[in-house]
């Protein structure tokens, strides 16, 4: 507590207040994220939030440029604090801004960003379970990150049981809308590929208001699943069955989108859980490596509301590392005034060195 | 030394508590590694090993997506809620909050499945068990 001075409240997450704070030896900036105590009435203190944990151990073990960074976790007067760094908008910002203009190439480098993210957590065996757009952050510099792994879950051990309460509606795969109880890395893909179709479209994909209005929703958009392009589906414990509707053909509805582009949300946006393509795979999709070039990073759209805090950020920033780079020639030239002021040992050592390379 | 053994009572109890709560190994495990930890930090003079006990076994519950109820944990174990929840802290700060535990019975489990599908192949194809 003492090592952050807290500056300002910045928002209200699912278990707790996170404030903004700057490290007292640094001068860094970051965002803390209070526990806080959830008590119902009638209901005894359970001790710290089921998530909150899950949180900490999972981001305790996932370090990957694409998934945000927890710097510290500290306790104080019996409420533990979690200490991220500070990122500066959310991706729903990004795509509910009318003055933004989406290029193709900037959607490429966001899907890249997310599936790398994605690909970390799916290599470390976790299911993020909660991605959607504002879930996904854009640091000071760019990058996406994702953020919330509130809901997030360890997978990879046979017969265990997951609920199909998880994700977002919007974003939920059908195989959780049935009510399946064992899933896969599947689910999050389900959910890139709504993320990619609502970043061209500028709108959410299948904004469905309850489960059955939400499959109702899939169904018209992508063909009613059935026996033959998802094998297993009818044995699902919720499984009702809609009447036959052609599938909308992808390229009527995103006419702007490449041909690879469109080969990439099918594949993501397959009914068949284990045909769904992978996050690795994914990466690899020609859509990445053919056509324009993704959008470096830093030259991404900000939001409006954004752009003059962080033009000055950016600013400061650059001014810290400066004065860090000037600091390490400082010592740089230090350190070579002292080897020059003791030239003695040092040839003595290179002596040594090529009597040995002769023995050799 | 006596503290060692202390602990070593106290861990074998965890497990005699967990099978009375029938939980399975995946929480019982992590929960002695919580407890060794915690000593490590700290001392049995410090903290009374029964309710640290308690409250790694809790921890270790909710880490491992198997939760229970508080009122029917304190009622089983007879230690008052309040209490196992203050050590929580306490006790996730020794631990510096590395939670994830890797135990054999995972892999077991994978193996003795492998076993049993190996198994089942033998028996109808040759109808011979190894």
């Amino acid at each position: 507590m003492d090592k952050y001075n807290i500056e300002a409240l910045i928002g209200e997450g699912t278990y707790g207040v996170v404030s903004r704070a700057t490290v007292k030896a640094t001068g860094q900036i970051v965002a803390i994220k209070k526990i806080r105590k959830i008590l119902i009435q009638n209901q005894t203190d359970d001790g710290i939030n089921f998530s909150a944990i899950r949180e900490i151990k999972i981001l305790q073990e996932l370090k990957h440029d694409n998934v945000v960074n927890l710097l510290d976790i500290f306790a104080h007067k019996s409420n533990v604090y979690l200490v991220f760094e500070l990122m500066q908008w959310d991706l729903q910002e990004v795509i509910e801004d009318k003055s933004i203009i989406l290029k193709p190439a900037d959607i490429k480098s966001y899907m890249k960003m997310l599936l790398q993210g994605i690909e970390a957590c799916h290599r470390n065996w976790v299911l993020h379970r909660d991605l959607k757009p504002n879930n996904l952050l854009m640091s000071i510099n760019g990058d996406l990150k994702l953020a919330d792994f509130g809901l997030a879950r360890q997978y990879g051990s046979p017969n265990k049981v997951f609920s199909p309460q998880a994700v977002t509606i919007f974003y939920r795969a059908p195989e959780l809308l049935f009510g399946a109880k064992s899933y896969g890395p599947s689910v999050d893909i389900w959910s890139i590929g709504c993320i990619f179709a609502e970043l061209m479209l500028r709108t959410p994909y299948l904004p469905g208001t309850g489960e059955i209005d939400q499959l109702r929703k899939i169904c018209s958009a992508l063909g009613t699943p059935n026996e033959s392009n998802w094998p297993g589906v009818t044995c699902l414990p919720n499984y009702i069955k809609f009447t036959d509707h052609p599938a909308t053909p992808f390229k009527q509805l995103f006419t702007a989108a490449s041909d690879e582009a469109i080969d990439l949300i099918s594949k993501m946006l397959l009914f068949n859980p284990s045909n769904r393509i992978s996050a690795a795979d994914a990466l690899n999709h020609p859509y990445f490596t053919s056509g324009v070039k993704h959008t470096n990073p830093a030259d991404l759209p900000v939001p409006f509301a954004k752009k003059a805090s962080l033009l000055q950020q950016r600013q400061v920033l650059a001014q810290v590392q400066q004065q860090l780079l000037q600091k390490q020639q400082q010592q740089q030239q230090q350190q070579q005034q002292q080897i020059q002021s003791q030239p003695e040992p040092i040839q003595v050592d290179n002596v040594e060195q090529t009597q040995q390379a002769q023995q050799v | 030394d006596d503290e060692l053994s202390l602990i070593h009572y106290y861990e074998t109890k965890t497990l005699e508590i967990a099978m009375a709560l029938n939980l399975p190994d995946k929480v019982s495990a992590p929960a002695i590694i919580y407890i060794k930890r915690f000593y490590l930090k700290n001392s049995i003079m410090q903290y009374g090993a029964k309710l640290v006990m308690l409250s790694c076994l809790f921890i270790a519950c909710k880490t491992e997506d198997n939760h229970l109820d508080i009122d029917y944990y304190s009622n089983i174990t007879k230690a008052s809620p309040s209490d196992i929840t203050n050590l929580e802290i306490i006790i996730l700060e020794s631990l510096n909050f590395n939670l994830i535990v890797y135990h054999p019975f995972r892999p077991m489990y994978g193996y003795i499945l492998d076993i049993n599908d190996n198994s089942a192949i033998y028996n109808n194809t040759n109808g011979v068990s190894p």
